[in-house]
């Protein structure tokens, strides 16, 4: 949509593109978050440090390399078919690692649907990932898609408070490519970097 | 709803900053049928450990600190929309929250369950910590029709915004449904002159 010529904004802000990079949270709400290649800052602040120490994660420390064994794309946040055509783009002929419970989840029956017409499915499950009943799901752990005491998961969803997805779970929040690339790696990744690689080797 | 005019009562100071709504009320607490019953498992996993046990360490749990109205940090109510969490707080036995920040759809929530929301200064704030902290038995007095929160002990003393219409409403301890019905007559005399 492009606009009209002379138009004034209240505020403009302008992004070099190759500054963009995949967004992770380390902490117990969605505005805790940094870049993949980024470290977790080091603030002295008490809401900060009982964030920090439910997540297991210190200050400073990077995300990179983190072991994994929960991925979850779903939620009103990310399960459109668009985010379901990425992630399977990226999980085609790869495999989830063993240590990882990947479970996919549409945002409805339509996107479920979708999913099987367009051959999705074959690919999900050829990888080893769950798809599962349409819904909430993980995302607020009401029914029986929870994430265990004390476990991470990787999550497409928006919220990431204490417990969200089970007593003692631990959210990173993540688009459905990185919890797609984390479902097969077993371990967070520096995504960017990951492509790259692809890139050099097709 | 029950009717709020004054309230004369000591605090419990929750020095958190973006408390949550899953943290008022976890999600596998929701289900259920009427707004009864929640106040038991309001900040369930904060009152207790994973082992089911008391945490002394938490304010609620804190024989020093008792009463009916709850001071926390910023950003309160932040989270899902979820009205369970204002029902928690209120069937725990809280009638007014103090913060210098409500998250807008909790605020709503609370106003229609005749919990009252404070909002006050980030500074003003620290001082009811500090206050209340010193003193638990400290008592606070919120004065709805004034629009004043004081603390006569320690000196401190502000005024708070709240929609005048929802003000009318606990003031007479009405939810929307009583506000309607209370225009009855006008309603009627409008209904029959058109």
């Amino acid at each position: 949509m492009p606009t009209d010529e002379g138009a004034v904004f209240d505020k403009e802000y302008f992004f070099e593109a190759a500054d963009i990079e995949p967004m992770l949270t380390y902490g117990t709400n969605p505005g805790m978050g940094i870049k993949v290649s980024d470290f977790i800052p080091e603030l002295n602040d008490a809401s900060f440090e009982k964030s920090l120490e439910y997540m297991d994660f210190k200050k400073g420390e990077s995300l990179v390399g983190k072991p994994i064994n929960y991925v979850f794309i779903g939620s009103c946040t990310n399960s459109r078919i668009e985010d379901f055509r990425v992630a399977a783009q990226y999980i085609k002929g790869k495999q989830k690692a063993d240590n990882v419970t990947a479970w996919l989840v549409p945002g409805s029956k339509q996107v479920e649907s979708q999913i099987i017409e367009e051959g999705l499915k074959t690919v999900f499950e050829a990888a080893g990932f769950q798809l599962r009943q349409p819904g909430c799901s993980a995302c607020l752990a009401m029914n029986d898609d929870k994430i265990p005491q004390g476990e991470y998961c990787v999550s497409t969803s928006n919220r990431n408070f204490e417990g969200r997805q089970g007593q003692g779970a631990r959210t990173i929040l993540a688009s459905p490519l990185m919890a797609a690339a984390t479902a097969v790696e077993g371990k967070i990744v520096d995504l960017s970097k990951v492509l790259e690689l692809e890139e050099e080797l097709i | 709803m029950e009717k709020f005019t004054t309230l004369h009562s000591t605090a419990v100071p929750l020095e958190i900053e973006n408390i949550d709504t899953d943290q008022i009320i976890p999600a596998r607490f929701l289900k259920a049928t009427d707004k009864e019953g929640f106040g038991d498992n309001v900040f369930k996993d904060w009152r207790f450990d994973k082992n089911g046990e008391i945490n002394p360490d938490f304010a609620l749990n804190n024989p020093q600190y008792s009463g009916s109205i709850l001071v926390a940090g910023d950003n309160f109510g932040c989270g899902s929309s979820r009205e369970h969490a204002a029902w928690a707080l209120a069937g725990y036995g809280f009638k007014v929250i103090v913060s210098s920040f409500f998250a807008d759809i909790f605020k709503g929530n609370a106003l229609n369950n005749g919990l009252l929301p404070i909002q006050v200064s980030k500074s003003f704030l620290k001082d009811l910590f500090a206050a209340v902290k010193q003193n638990p038995n400290i008592k606070f007095t919120v004065d709805l029709e004034a629009q004043t929160l004081s603390i006569l002990g320690a000196g401190l003393q502000t005024e708070f915004d709240i929609d005048p219409y929802k003000k009318t409403c606990l003031i007479n301890g009405y939810d929307d449904i009583d506000y309607l019905l209370s225009k009855k007559e006008l309603i009627e005399a409008f209904e029959a002159s058109r």
